[in-house]
């Protein structure tokens, strides 16, 4: 009897409503790639970083690669207060490091949230795919480049001279556009057929007519993807294309009428072409009807509906791993695998030990130099920008750097904690650069490192800046301007009191104005108490007749220049103070009053070889007093002084200004 | 210009990369097959089964599960073990197919596969951290049945 021997055949099909074994025909092939014609036991899922922390998030929600950055890009949910945290991560997804809180998510949104990012000018946008525009949060865009990384997405779509937040349910970039779907006004957002374009390398400006209506309303746009000289917008039901590469060549027309995404994420575009999971299964498309994935399946079963009735599509995430040339939908724990080796699409199936929410494909490219740069920063100095008081000028040396590093500036405010400032490329041995929108006469540390990609200089990998090399570290503080100083004024309160008026108006509204008397702080007054507006301070521990110098000056972590006026406490003394000789034996003295309500004393010390004496007391109201000794000179003529005050008396209390300069006059020494 | 796959965990903060290592976060990978059903004397005829011949290109230490299905029956499994922790070796298996004959609880003899359809249950697990498991063919070494027919005088 011959013997011979057959070739068994394996990964003749499976059911792909549920990947297992049913009925006669499918046949179990879990866990395996196709690689050629052999058959290869799957690689498992090596953990690259867990994020951790004291409030760590309890998901990931999106993973997206960064390319000009050559760094991951991680979106994390945390369940207690609903936040959703950006993470930056090697690219290999190692040491994620907080960038910052995206938002809140809203109470009626889908839980955990779905999300969809592309990257275009060297920022990466992210939307929130959430069905109803109402629980939307505001798509948002990050800029490595620049000081608030995490920036909000707005634009005056409903012409009301006002940018509204724009949220878009869906993001994908075009050629040198941005698009988004799902959003069409402030005013009117809920739009599921809208799909918006950028105007051309300004992802973030829109023009408000620029748009698309793809299709029925009913019928949502739930991603776009490249296809082969188009644009393959996939809704839920059907598909469209749009071609073209500007506003006046841009067209849009229906490709598949019958089948649709079933789930946002469940598509990936590979060299034109674009492989999605329909109502009705897996589905291919270059441009128009879309073409049926399910023959290599060898199915005898009905569509499989199973999937798309439980939910499963909503959660899916379809990815492509290059190496094995194959697409992976992936169902949470369940993964459907299509290779493509060979050109002959063949699935398999596996199955996950644990649920997984997203997945990316990370294509890691070469950035400058590659590898860690070694540059490190020395003489680290700040200073207040003249005539400003927000802006600090940075200085710093540049050491190892070979100009394709990307230094990070750190400030850290007295009291504060470090935060990123600024970034930008080293230029030149010395470099300066202005810091501005910081708080007044603040204090600030600084501190510098220079990254390559996702690789910082040895020593400087710790996000915290306090750990690094004190070589590169410095502080400086920016300018205080001086308040306006109104005026002083001295009154009389009562028989026993009296005070010093002081009113200024600060420069700064959020700082503390410190009013010293005789260069002796006398008060503070903090800037919850003036509130930006002018202020007054009276000053009731004065001594009488005194002249004293008061000054203000805003204060924080240093003093502004001060600001000065001297005040005598009583009245103030007259002016303008003349003496003319009418006579041999008389003068007539003259003055400006210096407080109208106050009687004026002149004193002069004649004869000669006395002290000053009263004269004359003047009521109030006359700025003269005529003075005579006599009507006939018998002796010799000599100068003499002659000096007023004012004398004012409030609640039967006498205050006396200062004398006004003494003026001299020439008098006979013996008038008769 | 490398490429890789990152996945995110559904049920705590973890970032996973895609087909790396030889398990799933420490729990094993275990692949199952099963082959088409054939039937090498066609569907009305009958065929003995004798071995089933396994080519695979292996690396690390694991075991591969035969389990041989005759018309629906299926019959003991039988294991291959390896260990080839440095490199790559290319191996192939002769695993004989064979059913026992008991009698009072006795194995009395042995007496090769028969039937009309045949197919294979594979299952492979690596148990080392790394390695690799290739299925490069797998064959059934059959005879067909044939009637005698008695000679006209």
């Amino acid at each position: 009897m011959a013997r011979s021997r057959v070739r068994l055949i394996f990964a003749a099909g499976i059911d792909r409503a549920s990947g297992h074994l049913t009925g006669e025909a499918p046949r179990d092939l879990r866990n395996v790639y196709f690689v050629k014609d052999k058959i290869q036991l799957r690689n498992g899922l090596t953990l690259a970083s867990t994020i951790s922390g004291a409030s760590p998030p309890d998901r990931i929600v999106l993973i997206h690669e960064m390319r000009t950055e050559a760094a991951t890009i991680v979106v994390a949910y945390r369940e207690s207060d609903r936040a959703l945290l950006l993470y930056r991560a090697a690219i290999d997804g190692a040491s994620p490091q907080l960038i910052g809180s995206w938002g809140t998510l809203p109470a009626g949104a889908v839980t955990p949230p779905r999300l969809l990012a592309t990257e275009i000018g060297r920022k990466l946008f992210i939307a929130h795919e959430e069905p109803s525009a109402g629980n939307r949060l505001q798509t948002i865009y990050y800029d490595p480049l620049s000081a608030t990384p995490i920036n909000y997405l707005s634009a005056d779509l409903n012409r009301d001279g006002t940018a509204e937040a724009v949220r878009f349910r869906g993001v994908a970039s075009y050629l040198q556009y941005l698009v988004g779907w799902g959003f069409g006004t402030g005013s009117d957002p809920d739009r599921p057929e809208v799909l918006r374009v950028s105007q051309p390398g300004e992802p973030t400006s829109f023009d408000p007519d620029h748009y698309f209506i793809v299709g029925l309303r009913t019928d949502p746009v739930m991603n776009a993807l490249p296809g082969p000289g188009r644009l393959v917008v996939l809704k839920a039901t059907s598909t469209y294309d749009i071609t073209g590469y500007d506003q006046f060549t841009f067209s849009l027309s229906l490709g598949d009428p019958f089948y649709g995404l079933s789930g946002s994420r469940l598509a990936v575009s590979l060299a034109g072409t674009v492989y999605f999971w329909s109502h009705a299964g897996p589905r291919t498309t270059n441009g128009g009807p879309s073409v049926d994935l399910a023959w290599p399946l060898e199915l005898k079963a009905p569509p499989p509906a199973d999937l798309v009735a439980e939910g499963a599509p909503a959660r899916g995430v379809a990815v492509y791993l290059p190496d094995r040339q194959t697409i992976l939908f992936i169902f949470e724990r369940r993964v459907y695998t299509l290779s493509l080796w060979g050109g002959i699409p063949r699935w398999s199936y596996s199955e996950f030990p644990f649920s997984i929410s997203t997945a990316a494909t990370i294509r890691t490219v070469e950035v400058g130099s590659g590898g860690p740069p070694t540059a490190y920063a020395t003489a680290v100095s700040g200073t207040g920008k003249s005539g400003t008081t927000d802006v600090l000028t940075v200085n710093w040396t540049n050491n190892s750097a070979l100009g394709d590093e990307i230094i990070e500036i750190h400030l850290q405010p007295s009291g504060g904690s470090w935060f990123l400032a600024k970034t930008l490329n080293p230029s030149g041995t010395t470099q300066s650069t202005d810091i501005p929108e910081l708080a007044a006469g603040r204090t600030h540390n600084i501190a510098i490192r220079y990254r390559r990609g996702p690789y910082y200089t040895a020593g400087y990998e710790n996000p915290d800046p306090s750990l690094w090399p004190t070589q590169s570290k410095g502080s400086g503080t920016t300018n205080l301007k001086a308040p306006t100083f109104d005026s002083t004024q001295w009154q009389r309160t009562s028989a026993n009191s009296e005070r010093v008026r002081v009113t200024f108006t600060p420069a700064h509204s959020d700082v503390d104005v410190v009013i010293k008397r005789s260069n002796v702080t006398i008060a503070t007054v903090t800037a919850a108490q003036h509130q930006g507006g002018t202020y007054t301070y009276d000053d009731t521990t004065i001594a009488g007749e005194t002249l004293y110098t008061y000054s203000v000056l805003h204060r924080r972590d240093i003093d502004s220049a001060e600001q000065s006026k001297n005040q005598y406490t009583g009245p103030n003394k007259p002016t303008d103070f003349m003496v003319s000789a009418v006579t041999e034996c008389a003068y007539l003295a003259e003055w400006t009053a210096g407080d109208s309500a106050a009687e004026t004393e002149v004193e002069d010390n004649y004869p000669a070889g006395t002290d000053y004496s009263l004269k004359v007391t003047v009521p109030a109201g006359n700025t003269q007093a005529p003075v005579s000794y006599g009507a006939t000179c018998g002796g010799t003529i000599r100068s003499y002084s002659v000096r007023v005050r004012h004398k004012l008396v409030q609640y039967n209390v006498a205050d006396y200004s200062e004398y006004a300069p003494p003026r001299p006059v020439d008098l006979c020494d013996v008038c008769t | 210009m490398a490429t890789i796959v990152l996945a995110g965990g559904f049920d705590a903060p973890k970032i996973y990369r895609v087909d790396e290592g030889a398990t799933d976060d420490g729990q094993a990978v275990v692949a199952r097959l099963q082959s088409t059903p054939l039937a090498p004397a066609g569907a009305g005829g009958e065929a003995v089964f004798t071995a089933v011949y396994l080519v695979a290109t292996l690396e690390g230490q694991g075991t591969i599960w035969l389990t041989p299905i005759v018309d629906g029956t299926e019959y003991t499994e039988q294991a291959i073990s390896f260990d080839f922790p440095t490199r790559q070796e290319a191996a192939t298996y002769e695993i004989g197919l064979s059913r026992p004959l008991v009698s009072g609880g006795a194995e009395r003899a042995r007496f090769a596969l028969r039937g009309t359809w045949f197919a294979l249950k594979v299952k492979a697990q690596l148990v080392s951290t790394s390695g690799t498991i290739i299925l490069e063919g797998v064959e059934v070494e059959h005879a067909v049945v044939q009637e005698t027919r008695t000679p006209v005088p």
